[in-house]
């Protein structure tokens, strides 16, 4: 395959996200969006996506920064995972979002990158990136899920027919802050809860989120409930330096008296969705924050869980991230 | 506009992926033209439909269909109408999940199909379905059934024959509280003739259902809803159309 070789598109760089929307309502099934351009690159260079027409959003300032607001935290889609990962507000009051975002990729990618593209971006299914006709890519087989498929970094949950998982960190801290997703297309605003944001195969099984034709992700607000909540983020990966998660655990949660009062508790690499864990939510409510209740989160995340042939290690990886996160909270 | 989706596959061969989404608004506009050529027909005609007796003896009501003929049709409409639901509503864009619907509805039609073609065989038969010369005679009058409505029986046939012996063997690709998954019984090419056949089928059945939907509700056969929906229709209205002799209708 030739690499490292764009092919050929017309760009455009609007200035304001109107003039983003109406080229994305001119341009229809041609615009392909971009943001800092990490996921949008690879594809381009691996000739995976050949799209006529590229809408480089990244200019559009009115999308990016961090601002308090009565509700909670509003961070424009554009804001760099850095500017997330060291704001003093975030990691005052949001911190599981400021580890999350501090553990994706590597520095450098980290300083373009933004959080709408982490959100956004597509699985990283090494036979779908590589361009093969598989479901996602609109074909009618798995070749991850095969009798030789390499599927180690796969789902445990969730299969249905294609077994790709949800690469974003800060996805499943979103969905454990409860994250509001604000949406605007040429008809609108619309906000959509983070666990809506995110589907599965089952639901549409080319595409990894709601997002539609025509539509920006523009901020994600995350709501007062949570600020200043005990939080934890833990990402295992096979290279610490900078790798996609072999499964990930986010938790937010309110003690009292050493009391688990509210709990939300998502894990991510998992499923092709930021998985949300509310059985485990059930399980340690009202519960205390210790050892034992932290055993019982780790057995009732696992329940379930299907292995392929090559990620059987993921169950005890799990349980044992959901334990650490209940306990060390 | 492309009759298949073809792709490239992982060792660079090029594979039938299934029937191109290009026909989905074709089957639909024929559907559409049957109907609204049919409508023109109506409207601009000279001819008058046939006269129905009202008399006091034609108005003996004689059974058309057995009430358990009338719920197995009925459930099959409803799962026909869920297929095609299920199947091209993510098509056009509408995202919900629709595999565990289009699959329990799946096989919800396998077994009505195999119970029609029981009692058919059984307890009914086959001829009155069957064409032959007799209704390709201008003069002869119609069995229990008219042409055209053996034809869009036979057509139909043949699109739920597609679509449910190759939708019995997408079941194998799917995981289910009854079975794993295991969608290497067969190699790419097979699956791309297999999808293709399903597109097919479930493309000819959406036009069917939009002519048969129209038959249907049209005024001029509103005895044979009736008779789907109640089971009888009167001696009048059935030798107004049917010749009794070749269809020995039961009082009811």
């Amino acid at each position: 395959m030739l690499r490292d070789m764009m092919p050929q598109f017309e760009l455009y760089q609007p200035d304001t996200l109107e003039n983003a929307l109406n080229l994305a309502k001119e341009l229809d099934d041609k615009a392909w969006i971009m943001a800092g351009g990490y996921d949008s690159l690879d594809w381009f260079k691996d000739r995976a996506k050949r799209p006529s027409a590229v809408i480089d959003i990244g200019g559009i300032a009115s999308l990016k920064g961090i601002k308090e607001t009565a509700d909670g935290l509003e961070i424009g889609a554009l804001t760099t995972l850095t500017e997330i990962a060291t704001n003093a507000l975030v990691r005052e009051k949001y911190s599981l979002l400021a580890s999350a975002a501090g553990r994706v990729a590597s520095p450098q990618i980290r300083n373009a990158g933004t959080l709408g593209g982490n959100l956004s971006q597509d699985t990283r299914c090494w036979y779908y990136r590589s361009g093969v006709n598989c479901y996602r890519a609109g074909g009618n087989s798995c070749f991850a899920d095969s009798p030789q498929g390499q599927n180690r970094e796969h789902c445990l949950y969730g299969a249905n027919r294609c077994v790709a998982v949800s690469p974003s960190d800060t996805g499943t801290a979103a969905v454990a802050l409860d994250a509001r997703m604000v949406v605007r297309s040429s008809a609108g605003e619309k906000v959509i809860p983070a666990e809506e944001f995110f589907i599965g195969p089952a639901i549409d099984i080319t595409h990894m989120t709601v997002l539609k034709k025509g539509e920006i992700l523009t901020a994600v607000r995350f709501p007062k409930e949570w600020a200043g909540a005990k939080f934890y983020f833990e990402k295992v990966t096979d290279r610490n330096t900078w790798d996609f998660a072999l499964v990930s655990v986010a938790a937010a949660m309110l003690i009292d008296g050493g009391v688990i009062k509210k709990i939300r508790v998502a894990c991510g690499a998992v499923e092709c969705v930021p998985r949300r864990l509310k059985a485990v939510e059930e399980a340690v409510t009202g519960s205390p924050q210790n050892a034992d209740t932290a055993l019982l989160a780790g057995k009732t995340a696992v329940q379930g869980a299907t292995p392929l042939n090559f990620n059987h290690f993921k169950i005890p990886l799990m349980e044992n991230l959901v334990r650490r996160a209940i306990r060390d909270a | 506009m492309h009759l298949v989706r073809v792709s490239t596959d992982v060792w660079g061969q090029r594979v039938l992926e299934g029937v191109s989404w290009d026909l989905l608004p074709v089957a639909a506009v024929a559907g559409a033209v049957v109907v609204i050529g049919h409508a023109l027909y109506l409207l601009l005609r000279r001819k008058h439909p046939a006269s129905v007796d009202t008399s006091a003896a034609a108005s003996e009501r004689i059974e058309r269909h057995a009430g358990i003929d009338r719920l197995s049709h009925w459930l099959t409409a409803l799962s026909v109408l869920t297929l095609l639901a299920t199947g091209f509503l993510p098509v056009l864009g509408v995202k919900f999940p629709w595999v565990t619907l289009h699959w329990i509805t799946g096989v919800l039609l396998v077994i009505l199909v195999l119970f029609h073609i029981v009692r058919a065989t059984i307890w009914q038969s086959l001829r009155t379905i069957g064409i032959g010369l007799s209704d390709l005679r201008r003069t002869a009058r119609a069995g229990k059934y008219s042409l055209a409505q053996k034809l869009m029986h036979d057509a139909m046939t043949a699109a739920v024959i597609a679509v449910v012996v190759t939708g019995v063997l997408m079941l194998f690709k799917i995981d289910t509280p009854f079975w794993k998954r295991n969608p290497y019984v067969f190699g790419a090419d097979t699956w791309g003739f297999i999808y293709v056949l399903h597109g097919l089928g479930a493309l000819l059945a959406l036009t069917l259902v939009i002519i048969h939907v129209y038959f249907a509700l049209i005024p001029e056969n509103r005895m044979y809803l009736r008779a789907m929906l109640r089971g009888w229709m009167t001696r009048g209205e059935a030798e107004s159309r049917h010749d009794l002799e070749r269809w020995p209708a039961a009082p009811r």
